[in-house]
């Protein structure tokens, strides 16, 4: 658990159109750690991660991943670095099965211990029942762990989540949570974007506030809670 | 011998017919993202319509017109109500191939009523009227003006009139069909209908001018795909420049470099821009899927 | 264990067939061949990628013309030329694919459908070569028996690599991405890489069959080569059976080329709009093919059968 910055995004500007999504946006997330990512609509965060995991490419600044520049790359290769993502709405494979959506993303594995893995990630979240279910058969919440679990199916460095508890009834998200801790303590950094805020303070220890493209505030949850810039923006 | 000025012309005389049809192609498009397949056969019923009448009726040519382009209209109304509005939720490729499918049975149904042969319109607007130092072929010229005529005319229905306005909305911001569903189809029926009719109505001007056969259908429809994405799909004005302009890389390229090659040129253009342009001339719209 | 021994039986029926029937069950099973054929190599790129090809007989024509030119010119022998013409078809899907696949759906079909317009004026206008409408002749084919068996051979070298293309990485990374290309791609999946594989793929079963038509016909000319009429049967076919299945294509083929050969014998005037009415049918009852119906069901399981396999497998030693 060092302090040494695992992802850097220094002076991302991002426009669609006239539209400026992002505003010069800079930030770090340390190794180990877990970080949490607030602002209100329209404030840019989807355009970060979207930048960050390369769907988007920056139209000024850096992405620093472990000393790689990510703003360069394709998402394949983002992912190779050592990247995962989870989607807001999810994104998962409908006509295939669970355990095939898992062992589609299984690289450099061979089927026989991709499948074992897919079979661990599934244990891990409490849904190796529905492995040969189509994964377009799923429930809401179901889908949402199944692409938790297919994100760890590459081992990343760093995940990044997308909304994660966004949908949910409260005792999924607890679940959802103690496996996020789990993952942290197992040495994964995570990153996440969620509008739960007694979640985001439980969990992180670094918050992010980004508001009108440029990241406001960061530091502890309690000291993001009381940032009269960070209420400004949400009030 | 055909001098540049004779070629540039003919070629936007035929342009103009291509602008009704491509308008009407681009149409449908824009309201419901379906890519009519069928759009030539409303165009080569259109045609065998008009010489069944016109030839074989002896019903004014005009006239015939007025009654091919209403029946083309009600076919399209009733052919998406029935069928094509299943598929409008799906993946586009459903539609394309519903389309395409249909395309064939008309084809089909084309040949089953008037044999495969070509029927042609003699004595219908022969002959060729001096315009400006050159013979220019009194039936593409009638074609045009009554072409441009048209598509100006549901131009203006589009912009004026409430229907043509709520077809521009539901075109516009699809958000709002799936708000209120039964008026989206009711304007969904309408605009496929619209753009059977113009189809229909292109079909019967070009019959005094070339041939007509149950398969000349695949020959004008690749032409109003490639009309309206070089054009930009979406965009009306786009269609019609585009239509214009594909008039005279057709003619051009077809007396430069033969008949055969010069069709192959509108193919070329129109993959070029699928490639490298795909919101086409004054697309609207960025192409995604 | 029953599909096998049903697969033997068919295999072993098709292979003395030749031996004990009239020319015209021949005739009427190399047609199947082919179609059998052209509609696994569609099956590759259009059900597996969900890359939608209305224009594959692009590649049906070259091979067809290539063959040809490589007998007539070249003086090699039918089975060679026939290669030959697989080759030159590949050749030519390497680039082309890498150009077209950047185009999607509707687009990349419309523009396939164009493309195969765009070889079939070239067969006509390049008249030196191809001796344009005229077409070009191959000496008769008398015996129908060597073409028979190199078809079907053909035909079940691409079951079978259907059968192992399902079971591979690959095939699942080929569905990913007909399901969500960008998220695919977003996960970390090679997309073009794998798209353009599957396009060169799907080229090659068109390339050798169309040679091998064209000695059938001992005749080869460009609406016979880039026929829209063959592009819509084939399309017709997988559609039926089931896009991105492995036995999807075979029952589609079967039952249309009966069905046709029923139509054709009856009711030839409404051969061309029957294959319409059956992908409108499709397409509004049943999208996903018999083979979906039969998942759906429950007669055949869902997804593939190896990781089923793997996955019953007792957790023993860790493998990983």
């Amino acid at each position: 658990m060092g302090t040494r910055p695992l992802l850097l995004v220094d002076g991302v500007v991002k426009r669609f159109g006239g539209v400026m999504a992002l505003n010069g946006a800079s930030c770090a997330v340390t190794e180990g750690s877990v970080t949490g990512l607030i602002g209100p609509n329209g404030s840019g965060k989807s355009t970060l991660f979207a930048c960050i995991a390369g769907v988007e490419r920056p139209d000024e600044g850096r992405i620093t991943f472990q000393g790689e520049r990510l703003d360069k790359r394709t998402p394949s290769e983002i992912c190779e670095l050592g990247l995962a993502r989870t989607f807001q709405v999810t994104r998962l494979f409908r006509e295939m099965t669970v355990l095939e959506n898992l062992v589609a993303v299984a690289h450099g594995r061979s089927d026989a211990a991709a499948v074992r893995r897919a079979q661990e990630l599934l244990e891990m979240v409490e849904i190796r029942g529905l492995e040969h279910a189509p994964a377009g058969t799923l429930s809401y919440g179901q889908r949402k762990l199944v692409e938790i679990a297919r994100a760890l199916m590459f081992a990343p460095k760093l995940l990044l989540l997308d909304e994660p508890f966004a949908g949910i009834n409260p005792r999924l998200q607890n679940r959802i949570l103690g496996y996020l801790k789990a993952l942290r303590a197992g040495g994964v950094t995570l990153f996440l974007i969620d509008h739960e805020m007694r979640i985001l303070l439980d969990v992180c220890e670094t918050v992010l506030a980004i508001d009108a493209g440029e990241v406001i505030a960061s530091g502890p949850p309690e000291e993001i809670r009381r940032n009269p810039r960070v209420l400004a923006a949400y009030f | 011998m055909r001098t540049l000025a004779e070629l540039l012309t003919n070629g936007l005389l035929l342009g103009g017919i291509y602008a009704l049809m491509a308008c009407g192609l681009n149409l449908i498009f824009g309201v419901m993202r379906v890519i009519n397949f069928a759009h030539g056969e409303f165009l080569a019923f259109g045609a065998l319509l008009g010489v069944s009448l016109v030839i074989g009726h002896g019903v004014p040519f005009l006239v015939a017109l007025v009654l091919v382009a209403a029946a083309m209209g009600v076919f399209g109304y009733l052919l998406q109500a029935a069928l094509i509005e299943r598929v409008v939720d799906g993946p586009p490729i459903m539609s394309l191939l519903l389309t395409y499918s249909v395309s064939t049975i008309l084809v089909n149904a084309g040949i089953l009523i008037w044999g495969g042969g070509y029927q042609g319109m003699p004595g219908v607007f022969s002959g060729s009227v001096p315009v400006l130092g050159m013979n220019l072929s009194q039936a593409r010229l009638v074609a045009f003006v009554i072409a441009l005529g048209l598509t100006g005319l549901v131009y203006v229905f589009l912009a004026r009139s409430m229907l043509g306005k709520a077809i521009r909305a539901v075109s516009e911001l699809p958000e709002i069909a799936t708000v209120s569903g039964i008026a989206a189809a009711r304007i969904r029926y309408l605009t496929f209908g619209l753009g059977g009719m113009m189809a229909g109505a292109a079909g019967v001007l070009l019959a005094p001018m070339f041939a007509s056969d149950p398969q000349m259908g695949a020959r004008f429809v690749i032409k109003a795909f490639t009309v309206i994405i070089v054009g930009g799909m979406g965009s009306y004005f786009g269609a019609l420049v585009g239509a214009l302009l594909i008039g005279i890389v057709e003619v051009t390229g077809g007396y430069v470099l033969g008949q055969t090659f010069g069709t192959a040129i509108l193919y070329v253009l129109m993959i070029g821009f699928l490639l490298f342009k795909p919101s086409g001339l004054f697309g609207v719209r960025a192409v995604a899927r | 264990m029953t599909a096998w021994i049903l697969g033997g039986a068919l295999v072993a029926a098709a292979a003395v067939l030749p031996l004990v029937t009239a020319s015209y069950l021949v005739s009427f099973t190399i047609q199947l061949f082919l179609f059998v054929v052209l509609a696994y190599s569609w099956n590759v790129i259009s059900g597996y990628t969900g890359y939608t090809s209305f224009g594959h007989t692009s590649f049906f024509g070259i091979g067809a013309y290539g063959a040809t030119l490589m007998m007539l010119h070249w003086k090699l022998p039918w089975l060679l030329a026939c290669a030959g013409g697989g080759v030159l078809a590949v050749a030519v899907a390497l680039p082309l694919g890498v150009v077209m696949l950047r185009l999607r759906g509707s687009f990349f079909a419309i523009g396939m459908f164009g493309l195969a317009r765009v070889f079939e004026a070239v067969a006509f206008g390049w008249a030196d070569l191809t001796r344009g409408g005229t077409g070009l002749y191959l000496p008769p084919a008398y015996d129908l028996r060597p073409l028979y068996y190199a078809l079907g051979v053909l035909a079940l070298g691409m079951v079978l690599l259907t059968w192992r293309l399902d079971n591979s990485r690959f095939g699942l990374q080929l569905l990913a991405i007909r399901e969500d290309e960008d998220g695919a791609e977003a996960l970390g999946i090679k997309t073009t890489r794998l798209k353009v594989r599957a396009f060169v793929l799907s080229a090659v079963g068109p390339g050798v069959s169309g040679g091998i038509y064209a000695v059938y016909l001992s005749f080869i000319d460009p609406p016979t080569a880039f026929s829209p009429a063959t592009e819509l049967t084939t399309i017709a076919m997988v559609l039926l059976g089931g896009m991105g299945t492995v036995l999807g294509p075979l029952v589609g083929a079967a039952v249309l080329s009966v069905l046709y050969e029923g139509l054709w014998a009856r009711f030839p005037q409404v051969y061309l709009g029957a294959g319409g009415v059956i992908i409108a049918a499709v397409v509004l009852l049943m999208p996903r093919g018999v083979m979906a119906v039969a998942m759906r069901r429950g007669w055949l399981p869902h997804g593939r059968g190896t990781l089923r396999r793997l996955a019953a497998r007792p957790a023993a030693s860790a493998e990983a």
